[in-house]
């Protein structure tokens, strides 16, 4: 039963991993051993040293802020009930990732350079997604 | 990797030229279907040049997010046409393709592999409104459906970036839909013709913040067409020929899917600079500049990066009105994707550039404009390519 009415990933082969470690509460990325670059979306070879050889590491679940919208306009009509809702890109700490996720935050209490947590969401008994949410007593420090 | 030297590509295009354009109407057409207006646009462009269908052995373009998929394989264009189609392709990288596809036809002009190349682009989103953006959502794939982001909130996070690195505001994004409305009211095929202040822009309803519905183009149905051939042919021709002076391209990554990216640099820094390398001019010899605007920041990122102003200063740059009727910087003069309409934007600025350089716009004519650079533009500021062309 799948009471989930967003759209759910079709996950590719490649970034399985990715979103299997989400289901197991971690998140991890791919990392090229042989140059240490984390890539993603997970690549075939490394495009800095077009290295073959991959692990997939985890990562600490947290980072900052390099940019947000608040979504206004639903642009289909599943999100239609969520608007007006947040959108951040976030730099993953320590490595060289930025991945796009919901924002769980007050609206505006948002900026740029915002510490915040990676979420799991596990939003279906065989899916889960993830999603940010500030670290105000981080951003205090 | 590439040659740093662009003379032999510069002695390539000076072997071929623009010789006609059409535009067809724009607007909400859903009576119209894709063939039938890439049909009329083609045979428009063909009529302007002073040629027919009979003189067509090469096609270039035929893919936007709005049209069939049938318009992307050679042999329909054999069948249409009722004689083979001897060059065919067609770049598919979203609005990026045009001056893409644009250099593609005049080097394959140019080396001999067509005669006549016909560039085409737009069609009818043919009743599948929704149904083509929901297909889009998933066409960003697997890092960016679940989210609830489409194409504006991407060039929002570049605008929301734009603004806490540089102070960049909304008033100074306004203006790009200001001055674009002002050209746009002076062409009689503009959807949006009204006036508009900056006051309107930033008071229109919040898409995807910051950008408002001011700052995002149409989206409607129409087509265009844009005829390149030999320059010793054009030359015979009905209409004055426009050359391509120069041109490049980068596609630097993809976009809504690659994310780990500096957003505030682009491939517009390399297609800019080597265009105008390769034709020889500089910036301040540029009379009219076309500029893809899918949003209003997207003019202000491209103005960065193409080098008309620096990484940071696009708002103070376009906030006296250069780029309005009458200011130093004449863009866009058609009203672009943001008022003229964007069922084929990108190429529709390449039309507007040779119609200028052809001084046949009437009203919104920029007077002596003889050179005209245009970029063309794949979101989120992914994908790149850019032309000058010349009257000379």
């Amino acid at each position: 039963m799948n009471a989930y009415s967003k759209p759910l990933p079709i996950p590719s082969t490649l970034a399985r991993p990715f979103w299997d470690a989400l289901r197991a509460g971690e998140l991890r990325l791919q990392n090229c051993r042989n140059c240490g670059r984390f890539n993603h979306p997970p690549k075939i070879v490394c495009p800095r040293c077009h290295g073959r050889d991959f692990e997939w590491k985890a990562v600490e679940p947290r980072g900052t802020i390099y940019s947000y919208t608040i979504v206004h306009r639903a642009p289909i009509p599943a999100f239609k009930a969520e608007v007006p809702y947040a959108v951040a890109l976030v730099d993953i700490a320590g490595t060289e990732v930025r991945l796009l996720a919901s924002l769980a935050a007050p609206l505006d209490q948002i900026s740029v350079g915002l510490p915040v947590t990676v979420e799991f969401d596990h939003v279906t008994e065989e899916f889960s997604l993830f999603r940010f949410r500030p670290d105000f007593a981080e951003a205090l420090k | 990797m590439m040659k740093e030297d662009v003379a032999e590509t510069r002695k390539l295009l000076r072997k071929a030229a623009i010789a006609g354009v059409y535009t067809t109407e724009q607007g909400d057409l859903p009576e119209r279907t894709t063939d039938e207006l890439l049909l009329e646009a083609i045979e428009g462009a063909l009529h302007d040049a002073g040629l027919t269908l009979d003189d067509v052995d090469g096609i270039a373009g035929g893919r936007s997010p709005t049209d069939s998929a049938a318009t992307a394989f050679p042999g329909y264009w054999s069948e249409l046409l009722g004689h083979p189609v001897r060059y065919y392709s067609t770049v598919d990288a979203a609005a990026a393709a045009h001056c893409g596809n644009m250099l593609h036809a005049a080097l394959a002009v140019a080396s001999g592999i067509a005669n006549t190349v016909v560039v085409i682009g737009g069609g009818s989103r043919e009743g599948s409104r929704q149904a083509s953006v929901e297909k889009m959502a998933y066409a960003h794939g697997e890092f960016d459906v679940s989210w609830g982001t489409l194409v504006p909130s991407w060039f929002a996070m570049i605008a929301r970036r734009h603004m806490h690195e540089y102070g960049t505001t909304s008033e100074q994004l306004a203006e790009i839909a200001v001055s674009t409305r002002k050209w746009a009211a002076m062409h009689p095929q503009a959807i949006m013709r009204q006036p508009l202040e900056i006051a309107d822009v930033v008071g229109s309803r919040m898409i995807s913040d910051p950008l408002h519905l001011l700052d995002c183009c149409l989206v409607n149905d129409g087509a265009g067409a844009l005829v390149i051939t030999r320059a010793d042919h054009a030359a015979d021709l009905r209409r004055k020929p426009i050359r391509i002076l120069g041109g490049a391209e980068d596609y630097t990554f993809r976009g809504y899917v690659d994310v780990c990216h500096d957003w505030l640099s682009s491939g517009a820094s390399y297609t800019g600079a080597r265009s105008l390398e390769m034709a020889g001019i500089k910036h301040n010899e540029i009379d009219v500049l076309e500029i893809y605007d899918c949003f209003t920041i997207t003019v202000m990122r491209m103005l960065e990066d193409l080098g008309f102003c620096g990484l940071g200063e696009g708002g103070a740059f376009v906030q006296d009105g250069r780029l309005r009727p009458g200011g130093a910087l004449p863009t866009n003069t058609h009203g672009g994707g943001l008022s003229w309409g964007h069922s084929f934007s990108g190429l529709a600025h390449a039309i507007e550039a040779v119609r200028q350089l052809r001084g046949e716009c009437g009203e919104r004519q920029v007077a002596g404009a003889q050179t005209s650079l245009v970029h063309s533009q794949g979101g989120p500021t992914a994908m790149h390519s850019t032309v000058v062309l010349s009257a000379n």
